[in-house]
């Protein structure tokens, strides 16, 4: 059946059998688990015997969980524990049934592979990225907020979930997109890449290399004030990250918390106009179904 | 009145990826965890990154790419393909978009030796003659346009199905079988030449 020469046939079955060595799995690994944001990572969000109650709908602001249990102060060593708690907080790394070290780090190179970003504002350049072939990996800049003692790692997405209205809280349902073909949605561009699982991505701009960390800064940064009630300020942050990261990597995530903070801001009708912006272009989003919770669906306003 | 403030990047609720694909093909079952999808996907994503192109000394990043694009987007992984067809679409633009920031910097594939320290794991003779051989296979497969080089890599070295692949690169399955056609014989007559004189 095949055409190509036994050269050819060698070359690929050799090439084939290529893997990294295990000193470029370890450092892509760590440099990952910076990236992401989370150090452990176990089974998906599920109810569990005894978990938390749902709270009640005026339930104060969901505070940001650390994920950092005890045992896995070692590795909290070597990224240190502020940064890792606040980018694990931000990125929400409470989906937990064991959590369990990366496998494929049981031992963490020495702190001298990730450099530590000095502390800065939320405005400065989070993540830099050293020569490619570097393996220093920079991590968010800590901020002032520290968590210290560990809530139950559920607690934040079950208290996100009570607060929704009914029909959101099956986990299950979190992830549900509408029926239509959305991986059009998924993407900005035209049907060619439709048939694929797309990416949101601007022609010119490299996926992940620059931005991504300055993205989920600005992100924490919005979600913070968020969280006081602040969405004035959270509208400027996003306005800022628009700006610098048009086309940014988290490009969904801006624009669905731009929904949010109108409504924080109590700017509802460019709220309802942003959430139906976002719907029409990505109604395949996972943030679509809080978009469509939030002010800019309320009733009498359907979509 | 609480504002209601979602967390605005938690990884959302693993979706049921339906039933599994027999035998080669991966799956996501029911509550996989990211980790195993990694532990699972690493070596196949980082070979077929570097055979579409991405450098040596960039495979590190954009493996991680894909990667925090797979745990970004599992949510919205509908299981009309395989999982491997879905992570193959992201390798394809992550490549995609590594290619194009490569020839705008004007890189040159000679500088692609990245002296790696030597692995003491066993067979180090082995690993060395398979690295070599994917460096050398990436040399051979610049000299395909992307079209050729995308559908030659994904038979000929992640050995997928031409429907899988039509899935991953959008196109339909006739259109896969043509250009792969011209990718062997476009192929054959870039890997001649290094069958001799070595450049």
């Amino acid at each position: 059946m095949s055409d190509l020469s036994s050269k050819s046939r060698g070359l690929l079955d050799a090439a084939r059998s290529a893997r990294p060595t295990s000193a470029a799995r370890e450092r892509m690994s760590v440099a990952l688990a910076a990236r992401i944001g989370v150090v452990a990572i176990g089974a998906p969000p599920q109810p569990l015997p005894g978990a938390p109650a749902p709270l009640p709908a005026s339930a104060p602001p969901i505070v940001a969980p650390p994920i950092l249990p005890a045992p896995l102060a070692s590795v909290a060593g070597v990224m240190s524990t502020a940064k890792a708690a606040v980018i694990g907080a931000v990125l929400g790394v409470a989906g937990v049934g064991a959590a369990s070290a990366w496998p494929d780090t049981p031992q963490l190179p020495p702190p001298a592979i990730l450099v530590a970003a000095a502390p800065s504002s939320s405005g400065a350049r989070a993540v830099e990225r050293a020569a490619p072939s570097s393996p220093v990996v920079d991590t968010a800049s800590p901020t002032s907020v520290v968590e210290a003692a560990p809530p139950p790692l559920l607690e934040a997405p079950r208290a996100v979930e009570a607060s929704l209205p009914a029909r959101e809280q099956a986990p299950s349902r979190r992830a549900a997109a509408p029926a239509s073909p959305s991986r059009a949605g998924e993407t900005a561009s035209p049907s060619t890449d439709s048939r694929a699982p797309a990416l949101k991505q601007a022609p010119s701009a490299p996926l992940g290399a620059i931005s991504i960390g300055e993205e989920i800064a600005s992100l924490s940064e919005a979600q913070r004030s968020l969280k006081q009630g602040d969405g004035a300020r959270a509208i400027a942050v996003l306005d800022e990250l628009a700006a610098r990261h048009p086309s940014g990597v988290l490009r969904e995530e801006r624009l669905a918390a731009r929904v949010f903070a109108l409504c924080a801001a109590n700017r509802v009708e460019e709220a309802r106009e942003a959430g139906q912006r976002f719907l029409a272009e990505l109604p395949a989003s996972v943030q679509a179904e809080r978009v469509r919770a939030s002010c800019a669906f309320s009733p009498g306003n359907p979509r | 009145m609480a504002v209601i403030t979602p967390d605005l990047l938690d990884f959302p609720a693993l979706r049921s990826a339906g039933p599994a694909e027999p035998t080669s093909v991966t799956s996501a079952p029911p509550g996989a965890t990211f980790q195993a999808i990694y532990a699972e996907h690493l070596d196949l994503v980082w070979r077929s990154l570097r055979g579409l192109g991405v450098r040596e000394a960039s495979v590190e990043d954009a493996v991680q790419d894909v990667f925090l694009v797979i745990h970004r987007r599992f949510g919205s992984f509908e299981a009309r393909s395989s999982f491997r067809t879905w992570v193959f679409g992201i390798v394809l633009r992550v490549a995609r978009n590594h290619r194009r920031t490569e020839q705008r910097k004007g890189g040159c594939a000679a500088l692609d030796a990245v002296p790696e320290l030597v692995d003491s794991g066993p067979g180090p003779h082995e690993e060395a003659v398979t690295a070599e051989a994917l460096r050398e296979l990436a040399l051979v497969l610049d000299q395909l346009d992307e079209a050729k080089r995308e559908v030659f890599v994904l038979a000929e070295l992640e050995q997928m199905s031409a429907p899988e692949i039509a899935e991953a690169l959008g196109i339909n399955v006739n259109t896969v079988y043509s250009r792969l056609r011209a990718a062997r014989i476009a192929f054959e007559a870039a890997v001649a030449p290094r069958n001799g004189v070595r450049r």
